[in-house]
């Protein structure tokens, strides 16, 4: 049977084909590849939160945090303990954040709206004091773990001179994350979250269980989360406490609210302009992070809804 | 434990509370009045102690008059941030929830301008005194004894202020039921103003006394922050009994395990008791809401 494709899918198919074509015209511009491949970190970390900030409605402000847990967990793996590949340290990471994240999930069950946000955010506060602290289980303190193992395919070992291998895992890695994002939006438990939020009384007496939707949208966030941190610190070469700071969460939170909650693609779009706006905005120092709080504070007052409220830009599930 | 640190230990975690407890009663009048969540009160706290800083450094006025001027500052910081971060949502229908979200940004906004001000260096603020009252083995240090005093007096004066006071009866009434205190001609704005207005002015406070004993840094309204909501959730929204008792079992337990183990585990086990409150005991200690 053949189905006609959509504009839409068209729009997306032809996208993904350019991603996958640019390293022939721009491999070799080290700068620009290390971007893109930053942009695809984001924007699947952006996603993942979004699914459940903006369509489940849990106010989870410690997503960051789950990044940062599936870094620390893959490279203590595969440098400090039992030295597993890290293809694995990736998945393992993923695995942990997601088990953390139903920890998280538990107290939260019976909590409702911002006594939510206050219990993550003040996960993410801690993490970095236990993760300097940690020197006894080998977290490396405020020196974190340097060198870690890059990935490889067969006998052939990536490395920081030619990043286009590292692009295409990050492509994948990012359009493989998109997909399943979408496609639990437009599942039914993604209609179980927007029936949640919308009126949780009348999802509740339709048979809706808020609980195994709470647990869901805190695991698969939480997985897809830890991944894309893992794969961040092997790329980077390097995890340290800095990944659970405030400044690398203003940044996830920059392309969420850029993005806008509910709105599908709108993260992942914010996330490329965002990433090369950063990378622009680092000889400020400390003025970047003033920058970027400040787009916040427009974005949220002027546009609520992100980007995707613009004309001509329709998100793919509300 | 000798009897001498021991006091000393007292003094210290009864002073912290005492300033949790101003910290945490600023997070429950805005939430109370507004239910939303301020997750720039911290952020408030150390610009407060930034601004006492700036005005000590410079002018060289006496602490009283510091104190005086920054605590005015930050009320007129509370209330334009109601004018900028809240007024603006309220057209919108559901604008608790981005309200939620603002206050984070703004207080992500207001950390790192002051994190590009300041740097990361810790600022100190002098003593109202260094003088030292002592009685045997046992002392404490005019600047503990005024702190102690100033946070009873602006407990009761506040107590007074909700039960007495035309517009305290106004919050304490756009608390119990926003829709009826509009029909019967409470100005619910200024109402929401006010609470905002007063949670800065307790971070004020709260900021030029705890400064002289805890020197500020950017990062540093965040821990406070997060303590304050603990003894919130530990002592019930809605109660300043509930919160009183909570901040001062908090302090302590924070002050003698930070002795013990060491000050890393002060925000974990604050945590610690967040979780297992919440989950035996939602409604905390003596919650209302």
């Amino acid at each position: 049977m053949v189905t006609k494709l959509s504009k839409r899918a068209y729009i997306l198919l032809g996208s993904l084909l350019i991603f996958a074509l640019l390293p022939l015209a721009i491999g070799d511009n080290r700068h620009l590849m290390h971007l893109l491949i930053m942009s695809f970190i984001w924007a699947t970390v952006a996603a993942s939160w979004d699914l459940i900030m903006g369509y489940a409605r849990v106010y989870n402000f410690g997503h960051l945090a789950f990044f940062g847990l599936g870094g620390y967990t893959s490279a203590m793996l595969t440098k400090v303990y039992l030295g597993i590949s890290p293809w694995l340290g990736i998945l393992v990471g993923g695995g942990l954040a997601m088990a953390i994240g139903l920890l998280i999930a538990l107290p939260c069950l019976r909590l409702r709206g911002m006594y939510v946000g206050m219990v993550t955010f003040a996960v993410h506060i801690i993490l970095p004091l236990l993760a300097r602290a940690g020197l006894a289980i080998g977290t490396g303190g405020s020196w974190g773990i340097r060198d870690l193992p890059r990935l490889y395919v067969g006998q052939y070992i990536f490395t920081t001179l030619e990043l286009v291998p590292w692009y295409y895992v990050a492509l994948a890695m990012f359009a493989g994350f998109s997909f399943v994002i979408y496609k639990i939006i437009n599942s039914p438990i993604g209609l179980a979250f927007v029936a949640l939020r919308d009126s949780e009384p009348l999802a509740k007496s339709l048979g809706i269980d808020d609980y195994r939707c709470m647990f869901i949208s805190f695991g698969v966030s939480a997985f897809i989360g830890g991944v894309c941190g893992a794969f961040y610190c092997h790329y980077m070469g390097v995890v340290d406490p800095g990944i659970f700071s405030l400044a690398n969460f203003l940044f996830g939170f920059v392309i969420l609210m850029l993005g806008g909650l509910a709105a599908f693609p709108g993260a992942v779009i914010a996330a490329f302009p965002l990433v090369f706006l950063n990378n622009a905005l680092l000889p400020l120092l400390e003025v970047r992070l003033v920058i970027l709080g400040a787009i916040v504070m427009g974005v949220l007052l002027g546009l609520p809804r992100g980007i995707m409220q613009i004309k001509y830009l329709k998100p793919l599930a509300v | 434990m000798e009897l001498g640190v021991l006091t000393y230990l007292v003094l210290g975690a009864v002073v912290l509370g005492a300033v949790y407890l101003l910290m945490a009663l600023g997070l429950t009048l805005v939430y109370g009045v507004t239910r939303v969540f301020n997750f720039a009160q911290g952020s408030l706290y150390i610009w407060a102690a930034y601004i006492a800083y700036v005005l000590y450094d410079r002018s060289q006025l006496n602490w009283g008059l510091v104190a005086a001027i920054t605590i005015g500052i930050s009320f007129a910081i509370g209330l334009a941030q109601e004018k900028v971060m809240i007024y603006p949502l309220r057209r919108l229908a559901e604008w608790r929830w981005t309200a939620v979200i603002v206050t984070l940004g703004g207080a992500l906004f207001l950390d790192s301008l002051a994190m590009s001000f300041f740097g990361c260096l810790p600022y100190p603020l002098p003593r109202i005194s260094e003088g030292i009252l002592s009685y045997g083995p046992a002392s404490i240090t005019i600047h503990d004894l005024a702190t102690i005093l100033i946070v009873i007096a602006t407990v009761v004066i506040l107590n007074l202020f909700l039960s007495k006071n035309r517009a305290g009866m106004g919050m304490a009434a756009v608390a119990q039921d926003p829709v009826g205190a509009n029909i019967v001609g409470i100005p619910i704005n200024r109402m929401y103003g006010y609470s905002f207005g007063i949670a800065g002015l307790l971070a004020g406070i709260s900021a030029v006394l705890l400064t002289p004993r805890l020197p500020v840094f950017p990062a540093m309204g965040w821990t406070i922050f997060v303590k304050a909501f603990t003894v919130l959730m530990f002592g019930g929204l809605g109660s300043i009994k509930g919160a009183v008792i909570a901040a001062f079992i908090l302090s302590f337990i924070e002050t003698f395990a930070t002795s013990q183990f060491g000050a890393v585990w002060a925000l974990p086990i604050c945590l610690v008791i967040l979780v297992i409150v919440l989950a035996f005991r939602p409604k905390g200690l003596f919650g209302v809401w």
